[in-house]
């Protein structure tokens, strides 16, 4: 457990800063996010009943991931995690739409069992865009992006105080299962009173955390009014180009049926 | 603003009801460095959040360069002192140096070209230039406190309020931290159970046992009195063994 917890620390602290290289990590990332963005919407925007369309725009992140030099298979894998929850939102849609659409190898395919794929489908490739558009740019330049693109300080500083907290719970979870695990007599699994008390230590630790962290900014004269960034980024030609070829690609996707 | 610091028949109780601090008297003039000593749970850190403004006493004054903290003064005060937490990590809250030593002096209005002096010159004055695009996750303890550090100089306060400056240092971290602090000609308070670091920094010490006041004097006189420290589950520095 407490391997794990040093792989995921890693891993966040690499994320902070974005560690791609690549044609991609060139651009600057507000057209990175704005077409992430964009992207996004316009594939929310298919209807489920058009699976095959919606399959079609894992295309253009396999072929970002090689020029981020992201291994695609690892957003894959990652991606993955949000499967039991997006299965369940589609579990009512199996359900709820019982009209039978096709018949394969005797096995009746209902609408349900369509939209249900398409939810799944969708859920996948969105988590997939917003992973690689984190692993090449980065937590810290997306933020800088966000707040460049118009959104209010107040959103930024809370989403980018989030990502630090989550690192320093993640280091005082590792620290108690540290603690745990040198008395555990090399016991694999704990019992779940055990869990039950980490937790609500973790919880008392994150609230005496959040104080102390609170203290130390109005200290430094904090008053929620603060303009977090100072972006130095330019937007170049560049940009401006890969935003014009980016946006072609999306609403060729969006738009055009091949059926 | 001139910069001394003065507690009069201060008291502070924590919600709770519990007394933190009982009738502190006590006046820093500028430019000292005191020592403020004590065992654990004897009042230190609660007086040092008092200095900022962070706490406000039950009763009794706290004067920050000859301005009473109040309300209205809050922003003048916390101007003036800057306080250096304990733990490094619950100092340094952004993406990076660059935006951790810039997040107090952009508190305080200037314009970017003067925030991004104020961060190199902190910066300098820490000796820790090099790591202004790093990521505070990314830094030694002794990097992270120097930071912690460079974070409160560049809001160019007049006193410093350090806790604890050297725990979980190692002896070279230390060593340099005692030396930067040296060259210091802030009014420094620095709370700490370090009592070489105390010996070594502050001419002055005052000792806190139970939230009051049990001894106020020069290093010599305090740490000559083996007797006073013992008694206050306190012992002597090796300079004075």
């Amino acid at each position: 457990m407490s391997r794990s917890l040093d792989k995921i620390l890693f891993e966040l602290e690499q994320v902070a800063q974005g560690h791609s290289s690549g044609l991609a990590s060139t651009i600057d990332p507000r057209a990175r996010t704005l077409v992430a963005i964009i992207f996004l919407f316009g594939l929310l925007s298919i209807s489920l009943n058009d699976i095959g369309r919606i399959a079609i725009w894992a295309l253009p992140l396999i072929f970002l991931a090689l020029l981020c030099r992201v291994n695609y298979l690892s957003l894959l894998s990652r991606s993955l995690i949000v499967l039991p929850f997006v299965a369940l939102i589609g579990l009512f849609d199996i359900l709820h739409e019982r009209e039978v659409v096709a018949t394969l190898l005797g096995i009746r395919i209902t609408q349900g069992w369509i939209m249900a794929l398409a939810i799944m489908l969708r859920a996948i490739i969105s988590v997939q865009a917003i992973l690689l558009l984190i692993l090449s740019t980065g937590i810290n330049p997306i933020c800088r992006a966000l707040q460049g693109l118009g959104l209010p300080s107040l959103f930024v500083l809370q989403l980018m105080m989030v990502y630090r907290f989550l690192i320093i719970m993640i280091r005082q979870l590792q620290e108690l299962m540290r603690a745990a695990d040198s008395r555990s007599a090399a016991k694999s699994h704990y019992p779940l009173s055990l869990w039950a008390h980490l937790v609500g230590e973790l919880l008392l630790r994150a609230v005496g955390r959040a104080k102390v962290i609170n203290q130390a900014m109005k200290a430094r004269l904090w008053d929620g009014r603060v303009p977090i960034f100072n972006d130095k980024s330019c937007w170049r030609w560049r940009e401006t180009i890969f935003m014009i070829l980016s946006i072609t690609g999306i609403a060729l996707m969006r738009y055009i049926n091949l059926k | 603003m001139h910069h001394s610091l003065e507690f009069k028949d201060l008291y502070y109780r924590y919600p709770n009801g519990q007394e933190a601090l009982r009738g502190i008297n006590l006046k820093i003039t500028h430019g000292e460095h005191v020592a403020l000593i004590g065992a654990n749970g004897a009042g230190k850190s609660t007086l040092q959040l008092l200095t900022n403004g962070l706490l406000m006493p039950s009763s009794g004054e706290v004067i920050v360069g000859g301005v009473k903290l109040q309300p209205s003064t809050l922003r003048l005060i916390r101007q003036s002192v800057g306080l250096v937490f304990q733990d490094a990590d619950n100092q340094l809250f952004m993406s990076t140096v660059e935006e951790d030593v810039a997040f107090g002096p952009r508190n305080l209005g200037l314009s970017e070209e003067e925030v991004s002096g104020r961060v190199i010159d902190a910066l300098r004055e820490v000796g820790a230039e090099h790591l202004l695009s790093k990521s505070p996750t990314q830094l030694s303890g002794g990097e992270k406190r120097r930071i912690a550090i460079a974070t409160t100089l560049s809001m160019t306060p007049s006193i410093l309020v350090m806790d604890e400056p050297t725990a979980n240092l190692d002896p070279k971290s230390r060593r340099q931290l005692i030396t930067l602090l040296r060259g210091f000609d802030h009014t420094l308070l620095l709370a700490t159970h370090d009592m070489d670091l105390a010996a070594e920094l502050c001419r002055r010490i005052v000792i806190l046992s139970q939230g009051e006041i049990m001894a106020d004097g020069s290093a010599e006189e305090i740490f000559l009195n083996k007797e006073l420290l013992e008694s206050c589950s306190l012992e002597q520095p090796y300079a004075y063994r």
